[in-house]
């Protein structure tokens, strides 16, 4: 269960680079990859525990969404499970709830790997993710009561902002504090991407509750902010997290170096460059500079996109390292893989040309859970379920279902993406066509949608074996901890002592 | 990796350039953005909304109206039309200086003629001082094109930063699950039907996904005095003996969508508001002639107003909306009969086509301009294998002009009095 590997391998330093020539000189590391994890447990029981459940809240208020496509009746005497609020509860659930918490356990397991030093004050990170639990469910139900911002990904009412921002501070900061502590001084490229993604949150975070909810700024300077905030929370805060993590995984599961570090750093250095431009769409009621800027750094963004993949297939290339199928490895494999084509789908929606067509179609909303399921939850299910049995002491409670997970989401990202994507586009060339009919172009979409909610009846299934296994896990965890206090509390109860 | 000080500025500064760039360069370009004239006019836009349509903007964001519903029209460019209004004392001066832009012109015919159609501004530009130089007057109609504005009626011209300035929150929307709303008080401005789609959206219009928002209305025992709020239903949802009142929220919401235009004129967004362009299209010549603008104009008028009911086939709903293909009631000699009841409704039983129909039509005309009502009125007359001639701007005023502000809606008996 421990973590055998040989610090060479951390991060995947090139071989060619010699990063610790100077950490050579010190004395040996003496911190056991053990004593990490366990210093690790508490805060990432709590992150991942809370992340599962709110996945499967996820899953569920997205399928009550879907089935209205079936029924519009459909609960619709409910006020609360209305389709306008269910649909972003879904989204936001899913990032909020899931993505970003299971982001911040995994950057905080690599930190305190890479840079060997257990975490100190183990309380403070557990009582911010209780925290930043209990904000998602302020924000959840602020907008299934009505009372959502209106904004796009930002949908959490103040109370729940407020709780997320604080909760997210304090965790980072210890994210932080372990990062200047660390005893191996040498940086990976995961710790360029996930440092820059730490910091990135709380700005736009806060410049987005500030102008839009605290002091709102006015007109159209709303849209301007709520697409720059979407784009650089969903694409570029997710990549940063998703791929730094990924980047350290790859040579782990492959056997080979990443190839190459210079390149992952290029990947880096562009991603922040040009996709933090990203966002605002090609026909918005803006002054024209802003889209068209916003389409030539889209279409730059090709650069790390591509750049990514390059690494992904030249590390992989040629590794005769052997996986079981439907292992941490897949999962990882399959999220560079959705990575690579929803940011292609990013791009080719802010060309004017294609945007005609796909703009206000279900094409995006397909390109969004390509991004938010295929890319990053996959990669997300690979780490945790890599270092969740190693940071408990425990193995999974059901092995198998954790292949089960992998196939069944696999399937349940393509039954949903894919369905969606093509009744896009059919509806962007319906819309376009000047003889259909309004409605006609509706309800040639209807069967895809009705396709995609197999896709997400899936995705719960997997979900829910995702939730179970981290619940037996817990459980098991817990009553571990039962035991030993009951037999610290029974060993001396020896006869003598308690005549005495 | 030694240079990690120098890695970390970089990106700090690569990602505090887009702060800059997308978040404090539109607050100082449009942060302070204030009202504009209309063109040719003294009036400015926006002005604020009213305090009821304010407060449905906000059942707007709560219930999520967004996450199916975009704000926002989508423009190609613009196309310009030159109308003669007046040709002056030369008039063969005038026809020459018109037919040198349009060799196709068969002569000058009675005032407001159409000399050029769907020219670039600069030709319309040329054209217009030509007419001058030879002592005519002419008159340039600006018209937005694109597919969301001609094929779909969705608006006058596309969105702009103006139209947005006091909305909070902004919610232009990313989605068409269903139409853009940017233009719905033009297209459907009336309250009723309003309230009624909202209670029961596939009562109105068959196949709609929209789902029904019944949580907003109340449904009663109609005491000693019946709501003066209370809905008017369809037949199919009346239950004898209760009424169903919107709550507050529902009316704000049905207010704030009727307060939803865009067919204001600005200085960066010209368009020409309907009146007169397309119902003088080359004058009576015309008619009949298929695609001409006026039958496109009639037909996106009618696929995003009478098609809800009445099917873009014309064929109506079995048992609830009478057909208008082959109708007595569309295809008379004149217009007095179909264009009042677009003008003040229809409600009461009627016999069309054979058949026994009660009917409720709210006033849908009402708000369309003449050459609206002229184009949709002919599209309806010369589709389906109806062959009735054009309806033109000037009749349908006419019978604006009787109807007056009539609150009651027409009777059938009422109707069968008037000339055919």
């Amino acid at each position: 269960v421990s973590e055998s590997q040989n610090l060479s391998n951390f991060g995947g330093c090139d071989a060619a680079v010699p990063p610790r020539t100077a950490a050579a000189a010190r004395p040996p590391i003496v911190v056991s990859s053990t004593e990490i994890d366990a210093s690790l447990r508490t805060p990432l029981l709590a992150l991942f525990g809370g992340a599962a459940y709110w996945l499967v809240v996820s899953s569920v208020l997205a399928m009550i969404a879907s089935i209205k496509f079936h029924a519009p009746d459909f609960l619709a005497a409910c006020s609360w499970l209305t389709y306008g609020r269910v649909q972003p509860a879904a989204d936001d659930a899913l990032l909020y709830g899931f993505c970003i918490p299971a982001g911040l356990g995994v950057a905080l397991w690599l930190f305190a790997q890479l840079g060997q030093a257990p975490l100190r004050g183990a309380i403070v990170p557990v009582v911010a993710a209780k925290l930043w639990h209990l904000g998602v469910l302020f924000g959840l139900v602020g907008i299934l009561s009505g009372n959502s911002t209106g904004f796009a990904w930002l949908e959490f009412p103040r109370a729940g902002s407020v709780v997320l921002f604080f909760a997210y501070l304090l965790l980072a900061l210890w994210v932080m504090m372990n990062f200047a502590a660390r005893r191996e001084r040498a940086l990976f490229p995961s710790h360029w991407f996930l440092v820059a993604a730490l910091l990135w949150f709380p700005w736009i975070y806060s410049t987005a509750n500030l102008f839009l909810v605290a002091w709102p700024a006015r007109g159209v300077v709303q849209f301007a902010i709520n697409s720059w905030f979407a784009s650089n929370l969903l694409f570029v805060w997710l990549a940063l997290v998703g791929i730094g993590a990924a980047f350290y995984f790859l040579p782990k599961f492959s056997g080979r170096p990443l190839q190459s570090h210079y390149f992952a750093l290029f990947a880096f250095g562009t991603l922040v460059l040009f996709g933090t431009w990203c966002g605002i769409p090609p026909g918005a009621p803006l002054p024209a500079w802003m889209p068209t800027l916003s389409s030539v750094a889209a279409t730059l963004t090709v650069v790390p996109v591509l750049a990514v993949g390059i690494i992904t297939w030249q590390s992989l290339c040629g590794s005769t390292h052997c996986e079981p199928k439907g292992g941490p490895f897949c999962f990882i494999r399959f999220g560079l893989a959705s990575f690579v084509l929803s940011s292609l789908m990013l791009i080719a929606m802010t060309c004017p040309r294609i945007s005609r067509v796909t703009e206000f179609t279900w094409f995006g909303p397909a390109q969004t859970q390509l991004q938010l399921y295929g890319f990053f939850a996959m990669t997300m299910f690979g780490a945790i379920y890599h270092l969740l049995p190693r940071v408990a002491g425990f193995e999974w409670p059901f092995p198998k279902l954790a292949r089960v997970h992998f196939w069944i989401s696999l399937l349940g990202v393509a039954l949903l993406v894919l369905p969606l994507a093509i009744g896009g586009v059919e509806q962007g060339l319906k819309l376009n066509h000047p003889d259909t009919v309004f409605m006609d172009a509706l309800k040639a979409t209807l069967p895809f949608l009705r396709v995609s909610t197999i896709g997400l009846m899936l995705l719960l299934f997997g979900n829910l074996l995702f939730a179970l296994n981290i619940s037996g896990l817990t459980f098991v965890w817990e009553k571990s901890l039962v035991k030993k206090a009951f037999a610290a509390v029974a060993a001396p109860l020896n006869t003598g002592e308690v005549r005495a | 990796m030694k240079n990690g000080t120098l890695i970390f500025l970089a990106a700090f500064l690569a990602l505090g350039g887009s702060w800059c760039g997308f978040v404090l360069a539109p607050q100082l370009q449009l942060g302070g953005a204030k009202q504009t004239t209309i063109l040719n006019s003294s009036d400015v836009y926006p002005v604020a909304r009213p305090g009821g349509a304010n407060l449905g903007l906000q059942a707007y964001r709560a219930n999520g109206c967004a996450a199916c519903h975009t704000k926002q029209v989508r423009q190609d460019g613009v196309a310009c039309d030159v109308i003669l209004v007046n040709s002056g004392t030369n008039r063969m001066a005038v026809q020459a200086a018109a037919q040198a832009f349009n060799p196709a012109l068969p002569g000058l015919i009675g005032s407001r003629q159409t000399i050029l159609q769907h020219v670039s501004k600069a030709d319309a530009d040329a054209a217009n001082v030509k007419i001058s130089t030879a002592g005519g007057k002419a008159e340039i109609s600006i018209i937005a094109t694109g597919l969301d504005i001609i094929a779909r009626g969705w608006g006058l011209r596309g969105s702009v930063a103006e139209d947005f300035l006091y909305d909070n929150p902004v919610q232009l929307g990313s989605l068409r699950a269903g139409p853009d709303l940017a233009d719905e008080a033009s297209r459907l401005p009336d309250a009723n039907w309003q309230l009624v789609h909202l209670y029961a959206p596939r009562s109105l219009v068959e196949g709609s996904m929209m789902p029904p928002y019944r949580y907003l209305f109340e449904v009663r025992k109609i005491g000693s005095k019946p709501s003066p709020d209370a809905l008017i239903l369809p037949p199919e949802l009346t239950v004898a003996g209760y009424e169903i009142i919107p709550k507050p929220e529902a009316k704000e919401l049905a207010e704030y969508l009727l307060s939803l235009h865009v067919d204001t004129p600005l200085p960066d967004a010209p368009v020409t508001p309907p009146g007169g362009s397309y119902a003088t299209v080359g004058g009576e010549s015309q008619a009949g002639s298929g695609e001409d603008a006026m039958f496109a104009r009639g037909r996106a008028v009618y696929g995003s107003l009478c098609g809800l009911c009445h099917g873009n086939d014309g064929l109506g709903k079995p048992g609830q909306v009478p057909p208008l293909a082959g109708s007595e009631w569309v295809n008379n000699k004149g217009v007095q009969r179909i264009a009042r009841i677009a003008l003040a409704g229809i409600s009461g039983k009627i016999q069309a086509e054979g058949r026994d129909w009660n009917l409720s039509m709210a006033a849908m005309g009402a708000a369309l301009s003449d050459a609206d009502l002229a184009a949709v009125l002919t599209f309806i007359r010369q589709s389906w294998g109806n062959q009735t001639g054009t309806v033109t701007a000037d009749e349908v005023q006419a019978v604006r002009a009787a109807v007056g502000a009539r609150p009651q809606p027409m009777t059938a008996d009422e109707l069968k009095t008037l000339p055919e």
